[in-house]
């Protein structure tokens, strides 16, 4: 056996050395790396959830509704088992645009999800095919589909649960052939298109009829979207009807509307054989519904409210037990009770914006709904709801942060308005600790570097604000057109920048480019139209088809991004939504096109980012999305000659369309850029990129900001809120010949002692909080290799040398982080029985290690890797270094008293124990055992003159001695990092003499009784009564 | 050279899985019980005594676990001078906890209980699987923190699933996931081994770190491994009510 494990050793070496000899061969250009090199570099999701976000499909378990599952639109899947209490997300390795959920309701572990937004306004995602899960979302398996871009309905046989109806709607923003209604009959290994009309038109809805499975209604709509229009409706739309399980096909048209039809949606009634409900988007859009399983059509109602913007709108759920119930979820949820005709709006304290409505079969008053505003329930029909608190599915636009202490994070959010949360917060980051700045679709939110009370942000269609949060005052500062000047285009996401060497400067771009110095009271226009100003790009009046929908969503040919030069403020970057990317180099005396420079873009494409080096400043960085035209290709370009030259960057590692790139203040080749697919990092200016996956999801990337005091990057996520990486400096000294090491060493950030803020209150379960940043001080590596074999620990030194403690050592692949608490060790207070908060945290927390160099050894294997970590004072420290000084000698002191009174205390203790055991062991009625239980009551009457007696009290007595009074100062002189209190540091002296004077009590009644009773101990042949010595109390734990 | 190449090659043929493929459970449970040290001396050992240290919110505890066929086990750790004892006698689960205020020896909780009985199995809970009804399922190949692993999921039909990984390089166990229910709560927990070091017979975990819901709850270090020392079955035995 040992022959072989040696031999599988050498194996791997020798296998090693000539993997290494290879590659000394060829030289490695730049830095090539992968997903697992981030390892332990986490980033975390602070929320928000107060307004949680878009949800775009639900389904609960018929037979347990306390199971449900819930699809964020662009926030992944979420799972319940509590009645939506508390979630978990399930699907986070996966394509995080969900269209829709079905759960197999016969074997309820199953369920199949369809991906991709249907819901298709201008700012949705794209999905990747079908999964299925069938352990109970554990684990999903991809079951193809992978073209289709969106899918919006599941049906499942409820006879024969193998087949499936999947209703792909297809492409939004080109033409292609994979729509229509697919279905499979061997759970999803093959699929079959059994209904299609032409590369325009998808399958917006499949419904099967429950007591007759080979029946199924399915509706075909024929839609496109383009960057500055969206047309929904055209000939290839319609209602169908198939009798054989999908083989064939019948248009119905029998009192449905003529003419051209757009967004269909239809359900069966399970109530009621026969009853079918349809809307139907025409020039007239009404609510249908048939009696004869779709022979015949009526039109039951034309309620204006119950018509508003069908394509978006398009959800009809029929009471599962009453078959004249019927809902329809828009803007508000509509309900009817006499079959159609007449619909009223639900009511209670909830958002608009409705896509999703589970109704209970079993009790059809309890139903979950999904909002733009996320998860709420009802017990009464939807007369009142109870809001979920716990899904943080925000979708960002913009984020942008301040340089409070700790500092705040700032952002738009679609549907839910702007607001502010905190990096960090007493507790971790709640709902509650989220202030919203303002209304509307949310965009760029920016705070005034020079006045902390002073937020910019906006709402949709270039609607800029100046909002003072002391007073409440704001005030509406977009320019407005003077006469003789054209209208002004407004993006609905309307860019707002700051100059960064002169924050006075703000920006903000319609097809011009203004500038303000005076915080948006006036403006300067600093361009001619920078766009195209192509009319046939200008449609957005018109927007919408068949029903007019124009909501400045579509509003096209302006400017898209804009950003100031760090290092030269006349050099202005300005991009647009319809593919102009230009630069001035005088202040905006000039300007310069430059986006025609790069021959792989095409022409026209939105520029989504560009991002001007801070390095140089004739470098620059751009993203270019194209999703809107069809185009899902990755582009990233870098120039060095502010335009006239530029470098594709995109490489095979990067997945989705491209939103943003931001390039590190201090590491020239580190860049972050976020996709629709996620976040991508670089190390070497774009040669190599990684998908930084392991932990985080692959939600889309919209916006991303480094905080440059903190190290920190802040991720804005549509779908999954905002998230920061906490310390990126570990990737900043990440090189090639580290990355071919077994372990490479990393420096650590200087630490200090922080006191931290607890919270005092328990919200339940449901209710989202975030955890802090780590306080502890870190020792980063990086391991090229998991490591398997051999010790592997970290010592930790003071900074006179000696010895103070031994870490576990992280062992994963890629980058590893130890946390240190920079504690020494706790006192010894032996557990008494007391709820007192301070003797708990006297015996669980250490002393702060003091200001100093650490140095640390980590051992793996045989070899041994030194570094060092300084512990520095706290920058925000009030206090004198005199001051910490003498507090920290102070808590040395306290502590060493501490040791001496515990030790009394429990070598008096033992003694005493062991005295009465002995004592029990002998016959009754022996006269040693009397003389030694008068011994041990002796002790214990001394015992108890300094310190309570934990084996005496039952309960809590609250009884203090010197001892418990000496823990609990301690504790306070802890718990304080500048100069104690006189009086704290009177007592000091006083607890001394006090422990000296028990000390001699002690070791009199020692001398005079000890001797004598182990004497007789002895004539008995009995083993002698021992005292704890004081080293071996020492060396004991805790 | 030349000889370097031949244990290569050799290397290579007892790594045949490092082309990495997929499996059967019991292919995978062979290759891992091999990489231990082989069935036959698994099945060899009567007893085990091993030492260390159960580190936990800053605090260090030794310890010390011994183990005696068939299926006795008892874990002695020093909580702060007090001896805190737990043990396994075959039939029950008894601890001394004077934490806890008591020296009394009291039974332990029937989901602790069914936890100190899977540890107590000395061969592992994957050797004669099928005798102890459980079963077991090839799940696939994964990664866990970037390592390439084979998931393996055993259920002992007794309200306890496991999720096995072994690397797939050496087919030792590197992590073992479980979602423990505790009073309708479920904790995820996953215990991560390393530290592999030659020990009598066998290539043995000498660390291990459990996490609670993704936070690490504690670190073992065994520093001391002896294997069929003399037992005396007394110690499993639970002391009578003073």
């Amino acid at each position: 056996m040992k022959t072989w494990i040696l031999l599988l050793m050498l194996g791997t070496v020798a296998m090693a050395a000539t993997v290494a000899m290879a590659a000394d061969d060829e030289v490695v250009d730049g830095i090539p790396i992968d997903s697992a090199v981030f390892g332990a570099l986490k980033a975390r999701g602070i929320g928000p959830a107060v307004m949680s976000g878009r949800i775009a499909a639900l389904d609960a378990v018929a037979n347990d509704p306390r199971i449900v599952y819930a699809g964020a639109a662009t926030g992944g899947i979420w799972k319940s088992d509590d009645g939506a209490i508390s979630f978990e997300p399930v699907f986070d390795d996966h394509c995080q645009a969900i269209g829709a959920i079905r759960i197999d309701q016969a074997r309820p572990d199953t369920v199949w999800a369809g991906t991709g937004e249907i819901w298709v306004r201008n700012s949705v995602s794209v999905g990747d095919g079908i999964y299925k899960t069938t352990n109970g979302g554990e684990s999903w398996q991809h079951m193809g589909l992978g073209e289709t871009e969106r899918i919006g309905h599941i049906a499942i046989d409820p006879v024969n649960p193998d087949i499936v109806y999947a209703a792909a709607l297809g492409h939004l923003w080109n033409a292609n052939e994979e729509r229509g209604l697919y279905k499979t009959v061997d759970g999803g290994e093959t699929w079959d298109k059994v209904l299609y009309v032409d590369e325009n038109t998808g399958c917006s809805d499949v419904s099967i009829v429950p007591g007759a499975p080979n029946m199924l209604f399915a509706s075909m709509w024929d839609f496109r979207r383009s960057p500055d229009f969206f047309r929904s409706g055209g000939p290839g739309s319609g209602l169908y009807r198939s009798h054989d399980a999908g083989k064939t096909w019948e248009k119905l048209t029998n009192g449905l509307p003529e003419g051209e039809l757009g967004r269909i949606a239809v359900a069966v009634s399970p109530a009621q054989p026969g009853r079918i409900f349809a809307f139907v988007e025409s020039d007239d859009s009404g609510f249908y519904r048939s009696d004869d399983m779709g022979e015949t059509w009526q039109r039951v109602s034309d309620d204006r409210g119950v018509k508003g913007r069908p394509f978006y709108f398009s959800l009809v759920v029929p009471d599962p037990v009453d078959p004249d119930r019927v809902y329809k979820p828009g803007f508000v949820i509509w309900s009817s009770t006499d079959a159609g005709e007449n619909f009223r709006g639900l009511g209670g304290w909830v958002h608009v914006d409705y896509h999703a409505l589970w109704i209970d079969p079993n009790d059809p008053t309890h139903m979950y709904c999904g909002n733009d505003g996320g998860v709420y329930v009802t017990y009464n029909r939807g007369g009142s709801w109870r809001h979920c608190k716990d899904l943080p599915v925000s979708q960002f636009y913009r984020i942008a942060v301040d340089q409070e202490r700790p500092f705040n994070v700032y952002g738009g959010l679609q549907d839910n308005g702007s607001w502010r949360g905190p990096s960090r917060s007493p507790g971790g980051i709640e709902n509650g600790d989220w202030e919203n700045m303002g209304g509307g679709d949310g965009f760029c939110t920016i705070p005034d570097p020079q006045d902390p009370s002073i937020v910019y942000w906006e709402y949709q269609g270039g609607n800029v604000s100046r909002r003072h949060l002391d007073t409440g005052d704001n005030k509406d500062i977009q320019p407005k057109p003077q006469p003789g000047d054209p209208d002004f285009r407004w993006n609905w996401n309307t860019p707002i920048a700051l100059g960064v060497e002169d924050p006075s400067r703000l920006y903000l771009g319609s097809q011009f480019l203004f500038r303000s110095t005076d915080r948006g009271d006036s403006w300067e226009r600093i361009s001619d139209d920078l766009t195209t100003d192509d009319p046939k790009l200008q449609r957005q009046l018109q927007s919408g088809g068949l029903t007019v929908d124009n909501t400045t969503a579509e509003n096209h040919c302006a400017i898209y991004t804009i950003a100031e030069s760090p290092l030269d403020q006349t050099v202005i970057w300005a991009g647009t939504d319809d593919g102009n990317l230009q630069v001035t180099a005088d202040d905006g005396a000039s300007w310069s096109e430059v986006s025609g420079k790069m021959k792989d873009v095409p022409d026209g494409t939105w520029v989504s980012c560009v991002e001007p080096g801070s390095h140089d400043r004739a470098t620059a960085f751009v993203t270019f999305d194209g999703h809107r035209r069809g185009d899902k290709t990755p582009y990233v370009f870098r120039t060095d000659d502010l335009g006239k030259t530029w470098q594709p960057l995109a490489t095979d590692a990067l997945t989705g369309h491209c939103h943003v790139i931001r390039q590190d203040p201090v590491n020239p080749d580190l860049l972050f850029l976020g996709t629709e697919r996620g976040l991508f990092i670089s190390l070497d200016g774009g040669k190599h990129w990684a998908h930084y996956n392991e932990d985080f999801p692959q939600v889309s990337v919209r916006d991303l900001v480094i905080q440059t005091r903190e190290n920190a990057l802040v991720i804005g996520t549509h779908g999954r809120g905002a998230w920061i990486m906490d310390d990126i400096s570990p990737l900043r000294q990440i090189t090639a010949e580290g990355l071919a090491q077994d372990v490479f060493m990393l420096d650590s950030p200087p630490a200090y002692q922080t006191t931290g803020r607890g919270k005092q209150h328990s919200p339940g379960n449901n209710y989202f909080v975030a955890g802090n940043p780590s306080r502890d001080a870190k020792i980063i590596y990086f391991l090229k290799k998991r490591h398997m074999f051999g010790d592997m620990y970290i010592e930790i030194y003071q900074p006179d040398g000696t010895f103070l403690k031994r870490l576990p050592a992280g062992k994963r692949k890629g980058i590893n982080v130890v946390d240190w608490r920079m504690r020494l060790k706790p006192p010894k207070v032996t557990s008494a029985g007391t709820l007192d908060p301070m003797v708990q945290y006297a015996g669980n927390v250490g002393p702060a290690a003091t200001e100093g160099t650490y140095a640390y050894k980590m051992v793996k294997g045989k070899a041994t890797y030194e570094g060092a970590i300084e512990v520095v004072a706290n920058p925000d420290s009030p206090h004198s270094a005199e001051d910490r000084l003498l507090q920290q000698e102070t808590v040395m002191r306290l502590y060493g008293l501490l040791e001496d009174v515990s030790y009394l205390a429990e070598a008096m203790k033992q003694v005493r124990d062991d005295a009465q055991e002995t004592a029990d062991d002998l016959e009754e009625g022996d006269g040693l055992a009397k003389k030694l239980n008068t011994f041990a009551d002796d002790v214990t009457v001394m015992k108890g003159t300094f310190t309570v007696s934990e084996d005496e009290v039952q309960g809590i007595s609250g009884e203090r001695q010197m001892r418990e009074n000496l823990i609990r100062l301690y504790a306070s002189v802890s718990q304080y990092s500048g100069r104690p209190g006189e009086s704290q540091l009177a007592a000091i002296p006083v607890y001394e003499e006090g422990i000296a004077e028990v000390r001699g009590e002690w070791e009199a009644f020692l001398d005079e009784r000890l001797g004598d009773l182990n004497e007789r101990l002895a004539n008995q042949e009995i083993e002698a009564l021992e005292i704890l010595s004081e080293e071996e109390y020492r060396e004991r734990e805790g | 050279m030349k000889k370097i190449i031949m244990i290569t090659a050799l290397a290579a043929a007892l790594l045949s899985a490092g082309v990495v493929g997929a499996m059967t459970a019991d292919e995978l449970i062979d290759k891992s019980l091999e990489a231990q040290g082989g069935l036959d001396n698994i099945k060899a050992v009567q007893s085990i005594k091993a030492t260390g240290i159960f580190m936990t919110m800053g605090m260090e505890f030794p310890f010390t676990m011994t183990q005696k066929r068939p299926g006795l086990m008892r874990v002695d750790v020093n909580i702060n001078g007090m001896e805190m004892v737990q043990v396994w006698d075959g039939e029950t689960a008894w601890t001394i906890n004077p934490m806890a205020g008591s020296a009394e020896p009291q039974d332990m909780s029937p989901v602790e209980a069914k936890s100190l009985k899977t540890q107590s199995d000395m061969d592992g809970m994957l050797v004669d699987y099928k005798k102890k009804g459980y079963t077991v399922e090839y799940i696939g190949e994964d990664e866990v923190e970037g390592t390439a692993v084979h998931h393996l999921k055993l259920d002992t039909n007794d309200d306890l699933v496991l999720d096995m990984y072994f690397d797939a390089e050496y087919f030792l166990l590197i992590m073992t996931a479980a979602a423990m229910t505790v009073d309708e709560q479920t904790i995820n927990t996953e215990t991560y081994t390393s530290d592999f070091k030659e020990s009598g017979n066998f290539i043995a975990a000498h660390a291990m770190e459990t996490r609670m819901g993704g936070q690490v709850a504690n670190n073992i270090v065994i520093e001391t491994i002896e294997y069929d020392i003399e037992v005396d079955d007394a110690i499993f035995v639970k002391p009578s009510a003073e």
